[in-house]
């Protein structure tokens, strides 16, 4: 299939030898520096992102203590005195939301391990276009400190929540975040959506067209068969985006009304008629929800490789999970309006979005299962990165659960935007995102950098995340129940919520006791990228192809020719061999089954 | 000195990590390469147990919470739909918690068995169609379950509740960050309103020819005398903008001598508000005679708590003023957006009032715990103590600005004769910002009783009086007076002219 590429790729090969240090390092076009790029960029942004969320939990725990710590980083316009101003609390919640939805686990996730895995895993020498996937880069770079920046206007960054609802997110009269700081917002997600859509088509076209000899649709590791449908679902819901951040520049800037109708503000009546709010959360839902399984699905893939390589076992039901992801990836996109139920938006629409809804939990309960069974009668080995995974099939449970209360539009009218929704997503998405990205960091940190992480940290960094987010997120479930609305700045104006003091110091205890673990990630990252332990060919006893590979980056990947495909890629522990794993490249013998 | 502090600390952490690190590594080395890539069978031991003893705690954690704050503080329902919605989650988590603990469990459970022993081989085991089909059907079924039960209540709450019972129809009025109801009166109809005649506190020549002021307009309720509060608000703000601009004119220098963008800006103020007068003038006045609904005669404005009568229905009309708020009501079980330019509605049915809903027991312990913890509170913030009784509450849920956490109004559910008693006191009228209880041609009216529309007589009397009522006749002169008099002490450019400057 592929085999016709090799002379061009060898060609292209001999001319990268001569490299500058910036054409090695900073404009690099090899998708192995790319992918270390993203992910670097991406911890870096998760630094910003969990740090902010420390910083209102100090609010929403502590009510009436004051923090100094707060007027040290935030500034005396943000926390006079130690107390957090209820604008700037919108702004960091809005902010923390922003990063680690976009940045962290769509950029960092989707980016750092398309780029690394899909080249190496379907034996290809690079991505399609080196150029498109740089320049995908550097607007994600771009973009996050465009982002960042915002976080320093004197009016305080974007706060109207992570979705930007109009009129409050189009009019600067409605609150001090509605100014420059949700302009630069607008902007650096309109850069970023070109880096996803750069990205994406680039990796639809290298999984289409550059798998080697004998990589067959069907032989793909599932890693690669979900970063093509996220690829997929970003290349089609991504322009939505960017056409209602357009609108919404307009509506600010141009007196349209596309999302402005019959306001009056402190400053009077505006002009505008006719236009619905409503129709930007169409526009923008239409992006948000294919959004969360673009978080996701790279997620399900990384642990799907991660959980057949330690439990030694083959992954269950290789083609009802590769049916699973396609269910998954359709359905993703006809029920957006899900976010929608008690928006005004017609009833009707809300059975039919309830109905589209509850069938996700069909696939998603399929994976499940198909993941419960590859471990039962396996032989498991808890590297650090298996542990990351068993995590976070947990996760997709509990959070998948509480799902079906959501998506039911009936009992929505009681959870909608309460912390029970806040519970739910960070679990299901958040959590189950975060953990599968630390898999795949602990999995493949040999394959970008040439050395081990260090195990113990990594156990130590395993627990407490896991402990820590259960020990949030979980308890926000009863707040939830108990009325609680989400994006409150106190939750003791009044009295009402009075007894959920306890409950709220508890999660605000647990998020800082998961924030400082994440120390041990990032030491643990640092220290192993230069002082580790020096990693071997194939530490893990993989079968997939970037194992294959010299331990030190070359370009091109195989210093020799392309390894050829013989097998599916999750032989482990096939009878008749005597290594409990045989690699893709192996041909079969003359008498063996495929699978 | 204390920032001095915390980065040595953090420093010798670091330090010391790396020099644990570094132990470790050079331990395990001694014992054998490649540390870092074998997990030991004491580690892979010890992760084991460690799934176990994690189920027990996460477990115990789960009912441990469920057990103490399993019960949020909410209550029962306390509306007729929120009963079947109770049942329904009560429903949906008999289903989810089982799914929920067995398959973690599962998870774990083989996580510890099947831990790596190297004496073992891993089953080779990788497809059943059997077992697909069963865990696709599986679902499937249950799914089917809740889709169909849900959706029966759905259609139950969104559909069929308001075409039942009648419903007093109530406006809930929600800006940035306060809530206006609106009674609909004797008529139940609520009049018609439009954003344009939203207007401040004014004085104005009414139709009558009387001087009247009102303190505002703030729903935007469509009358000929608001027509008028609103010109004269309008007139009077081009008065004064046509004021700050005669007073930034040099007349030996023959131009502004103010900067460019305050005289642009004050201009285009001016322009704004001759458009919004234009368009009042041919969008609602050349109306009021035919197709705008004047049922708003007998509305009553209400900025306090709302009132509500136990077993009737009410249909809540939510607008909004500014940006997207959310009507909650935690106790009710309802919820609706209110979003600007759009009139959204959920109807419910209070089945308990408030007085037999605060001496439920449960409520009862509920609050003497809020008492407790809230005056602990007070004293430690060194504040007078205060005594929280129950109250049903409407609450904003959908971000709104800063003070979005602090929005919030109580709703008072009573008996029919309570509610007649607080209905006849004169105290809430006071607080309506303008009081004209009378029919559209200016007659006081004179149903009695709480709904018109229990009688179909009363309601033909009314339609009729909005068919006959003639209340444009004299807009054109009063309209003249009313600027007339406003720029008599003021000698100001024609806003034309302003206009076309522009």
């Amino acid at each position: 299939m592929a085999g016709g590429h090799d002379h061009a790729h060898d060609h292209a090969h001999a001319h990268h030898h001569k490299e500058s240090f910036i054409t090695k390092y900073i404009f690099s076009q090899d998708h192995k520096m790319i992918a270390k790029q993203y992910l670097v960029t991406a911890i870096i942004m998760g630094i910003i992102g969990i740090g902010l969320s420390a910083l209102f939990r100090l609010k929403l725990g502590w009510p009436d203590t004051q923090f100094p710590i707060l007027e040290t980083l935030l500034g005396s316009e943000a926390a006079p005195n130690g107390e957090l101003q209820s604008n700037w609390y919108l702004g960091l919640v809005t902010m923390h939301g922003t990063i680690m939805v976009f940045f962290v686990l769509t950029g960092g996730l989707s980016g750092t391990f398309s780029n690394l895995l899909i080249p190496l895993q379907i034996g290809a020498r690079d991505m399609a276009s080196g150029l498109l996937n740089m320049v995908s880069y550097w607007l994600f770079f771009l973009s996050s400190v465009i982002m960042v920046a915002s976080l320093f206007v004197e009016t305080g960054p974007a706060s109207a929540g992570w979705t930007i609802y109009p009129p409050l997110s189009a009019l600067e009269e409605a609150q001090p975040g509605s100014g420059l700081g949700m302009t630069l917002w607008l902007l650096s997600m309109t850069i970023f959506v070109a880096s996803s859509l750069l990205g994406g088509i680039n990796y639809i076209v290298t999984i289409l067209n550059l798998r080697t000899k004998g990589m067959k649709m069907t032989r793909l590791p599932l890693t690669i068969w979900t970063f093509f449908v996220t690829a997929v679902l970003g290349l089609l819901s991504f322009p939505v985006l960017v056409s209602a951040v357009v609108l919404l520049l307009m509506d600010r800037g141009m007196d349209t009304s596309f999302y402005l109708s019959e306001i009056t503000t402190s400053s009077g009546q505006l002009a505008q008629t006719g236009g619905s709010p409503i129709l930007y959360e169409h526009l923008f839902w239409f992006l948000g929800h294919p959004e969360v399984y673009i978080v996701l699905l790279p997620a399900l893939g990384i642990s799907s490789e991660v959980i057949a390589t330690s439990a030694r076992k083959p992954i269950f039901g290789y083609r009802a999970m590769i049916g699973s992801i396609l269910a998954i990836g359709f359905l993703s996109f006809i029920v957006w309006a899900h976010h929608m139920f008690v928006t005004g938006m017609s009833p009707f629409l809300g059975s039919v979005f309830t109905f589209t809804t509850l069938l996700i939990a069909i696939p998603s309960a399929v994976k499940v299962f198909n993941y419960i069974t590859t471990l039962w009668r396996g032989n498991i080995k808890f590297t650090p990165a298996m542990m990351f995974c068993i995590g976070m099939v947990s996760t997709f449970i509990s959070g998948g659960v509480t799902g079906i209360i959501l998506a039911d539009s009936a009992l929505d009218i009681s959870k909608h935007d309460t912390y029970f929704v806040v519970g739910h997503f960070h679990i299901v998405m958040g959590m189950s995102a975060i953990l599968a990205m630390f898999a795949g960091v602990y999995h493949w940190f040999p394959k970008l950098y040439g050395k081990m992480m260090n195990k113990k940290l990594g156990y130590a960094h395993f627990w407490l995340t896991i402990i820590s987010g259960y020990g949030v997120f979980l308890p926000m479930h009863f707040t939830g129940e108990g009325g609680l609305p989400r994006r409150y700045y106190e939750n003791t104006a009044f009295p009402m919520f009075d007894h959920m003091v306890d409950l709220n110091e508890l999660i605000s205890v647990f998020a800082l006791i998961g924030v400082l673990g994440q120390v041990l990630f990032f030491f643990n990252f640092f220290y192993s990228a230069y002082r580790g332990p020096r990693a071997t060919k194939n530490p893990w006893r993989a079968t997939t192809l970037e194992w294959t590979t010299p331990v030190d980056h070359v370009h091109g990947n195989w210093p020799g020719a392309l390894p050829e495909v013989h097998r599916w890629p999750y032989d482990y522990s096939k009878p008749g061999w005597d290594e409990d794993f045989v690699p893709q490249d192996v041909p079969l013998k003359p008498d063996e089954e495929e699978h | 000195m204390n920032s001095l502090l915390i980065l040595i600390a953090v420093v010798a952490g670091v330090a010391a990590m790396i020099q644990l690190v570094r132990l470790n590594e050079v331990t395990s080395e001694a014992r054998g390469n490649h540390s870092e890539e074998e997990v030991t069978s004491d580690e892979n031991n010890m992760m084991a147990y460690g799934w176990l003893i994690f189920m027990f705690l996460f477990f115990g954690f789960t009912i441990v919470l469920m057990y103490k704050y399993g019960y949020g503080g909410l209550g029962p329902a306390a509306t007729v739909h929120g009963e079947k919605l109770d049942w329904l989650l009560e429903l949906n988590y008999w289903i989810i918690l089982p799914v929920f603990f067995i398959t973690n469990a599962l998870l774990f459970i083989f996580s510890f068995k099947y831990r790596y022993n190297k004496n073992r081989k891993a089953s080779y085991f990788s497809h059943s169609n059997k077992l697909e089909l069963i865990w696709t059907i599986a679902p499937s079924v249950v799914l089917a379950v809740i889709i169909f039960m849900g959706l029966k209540t759905w259609i139950n709450i969104m559909f069929d509740a308001p075409k039942e019972g009648d419903p007093v129809i109530v406006e809930a009025y929600a800006e940035q960050f306060n809530w206006t109801f609106r009674l609909s009166g004797e008529n139940n109809a609520l009049g018609d309103s439009d954003y344009k005649l939203n207007c401040g506190p004014s004085t104005f020549k009414n139709s009558q020819g009387e001087i009247v002021s009102i303190d505002g307009n703030p729903l935007g309720v469509v009358s000929k005398d608001f027509v008028l509060a609103k010109y004269a608000e309008i007139d009077s703000s081009l008065a004064q903008l046509n004021r700050e601009l005669d007073n930034a004119y040099s007349i030996e220098g023959g131009d502004y001598f103010e900067p460019e963008e305050y005289v642009q800006e004050k201009l285009k103020k001016i322009e704004t508000l001759n458009v919004l007068k234009y368009r009042i003038q041919s969008g609602i006045e050349s109306k009021l005679n035919d197709s705008i609904n004047g049922m708003g005669a007998d509305d009553i404005y209400l900025s306090t708590e709302l009132h509500l009568v136990v077993n009737r229905p009410v249909t809540f009309n939510f607008r909004s003023k500014d940006v997207i708020h959310s009507a909650w009501f935690p106790h009710f079980r309802a919820q609706m957006n209110c979003v600007p330019g759009l009139t959204t509605t959920f109807t419910f049915t209070p089945h308990i009032t408030t007085k037999e809903f605060a001496s439920n027991p449960e409520i009862q312990a509920h609050y003497n715990n809020i008492n407790e913890i809230h005056n602990e509170r007070l004293t430690s913030l060194g504040e007078e103590n205060e005594k929280v009784d129950f109250n049903f509450v409407l609450m904003c849920n959908k971000i709104c600005g800063s003070a979005h956490h602090n929005m919030q109004k109580n709703i008072i559910v009573e008996t029919e004769a309570e509610y007649e008693k607080w209905y006849e006191c004169e105290d809430y009228k006071e607080k309506t910002p303008v009081t004209p209880r009378l029919d559209l041609n200016g007659k006081p009216l004179v149903y009695k009783g709480w709904r018109a529309d229990s009688d179909e007589a009363l309601i033909n009397e009314v339609n009729m009086a909005v068919a006959n009522a003639s209340i444009t006749e004299e807009v054109p002169e009063v309209e003249v007076e009313v600027v007339d008099s406003i720029a008599v002490d003021v000698p100001v450019m024609d806003t034309t002219v302003v206009v076309e400057n522009h």
